[in-house]
């Protein structure tokens, strides 16, 4: 049934709630399963606290994406970080229904 | 789905935000705010009032377990307060963080517990367990 897994993050760098992201984004990866991360509020902090975390999720050929209203609010510079400044409608479609979707909210 | 616990007004802004940012690509959402008078500023507002003029629920503190049951997707802002048990059973699967735990749960609900370091062969099995069940509540 899980065609993607589709990961929302929007907690801060003081949560942990990155690694467990990528554990199972790699895990997904491993499995051949795609995987969207969509970034926002205090997730972006996340993003930025943590370059070679996104690196190796690059790496592994996740896609990831912030949202950028929440990085301009917290002066993050996701262009640094190689990842794609994006905005709600990304939230929409990472979150389909078809997907299997895990959010750290 | 989306649970809006206590958390700051920044935080209880942006589930909103976030809340109608997922009805852009069609999906209905149901929000249940499940602390009593929690504050959030205009944007929450905002956000609040154009859900409800396109006929998305926004509530105060109903019966969070009940509506879960219907969710395809579901996202927990903030910390939210133990409450009665849903009608069960359903499909739900609970992912617990460490130090945490479900508010509330079903008879026969999955419940996933993440340690706080997820080694490789952890992170496969626990895969599969999210992707065997059904929607997935993170707490």
């Amino acid at each position: 049934m899980t065609a993607r897994l589709g990961v929302v993050i929007a907690t801060g760098p003081e949560t942990g709630d990155l690694g467990h992201v990528a554990a199972l984004a790699h895990a997904a990866r491993r499995r051949g399963i795609p995987v969207s991360i969509f970034a926002m509020h205090r997730g972006v902090l996340a993003l930025a606290a943590a370059p070679a975390v996104i690196a190796a999720l690059h790496d592994a050929g996740c896609d990831l994406v912030g949202c950028a209203t929440s990085a301009d609010a917290h002066g993050v510079d996701l262009a640094v970080l190689g990842v794609v400044a994006g905005s709600q409608d990304d939230h929409a479609a990472f979150t389909d229904h078809r997907h299997r979707v895990v959010a750290f909210t | 789905m989306v649970l809006v616990g206590r958390c700051d007004a920044a935080t209880a802004d942006e589930a909103l935000r976030g809340a109608l940012g997922l009805t852009l690509r069609g999906a209905h959402v149901h929000v249940v705010l499940t602390e009593p008078g929690l504050a959030f500023g205009p944007q929450g507002q905002r956000a609040t009032a154009t859900l409800e003029l396109f006929g998305h629920r926004v509530e105060g503190t109903g019966a969070p377990a009940a509506a879960l049951v219907a969710a395809d997707v579901v996202e927990i802002w903030g910390e939210v307060s133990p409450g009665p048990a849903g009608p069960g059973p359903d499909p739900l699967t609970h992912l617990v963080r460490p130090g945490r735990a479900p508010a509330f749960g079903s008879p026969g609900q999955r419940v996933l517990h993440l340690e706080p370091d997820l080694d490789d062969a952890r992170a496969d099995l626990l895969l599969d367990d999210l992707l065997a069940g059904g929607p997935v509540a993170v707490w």
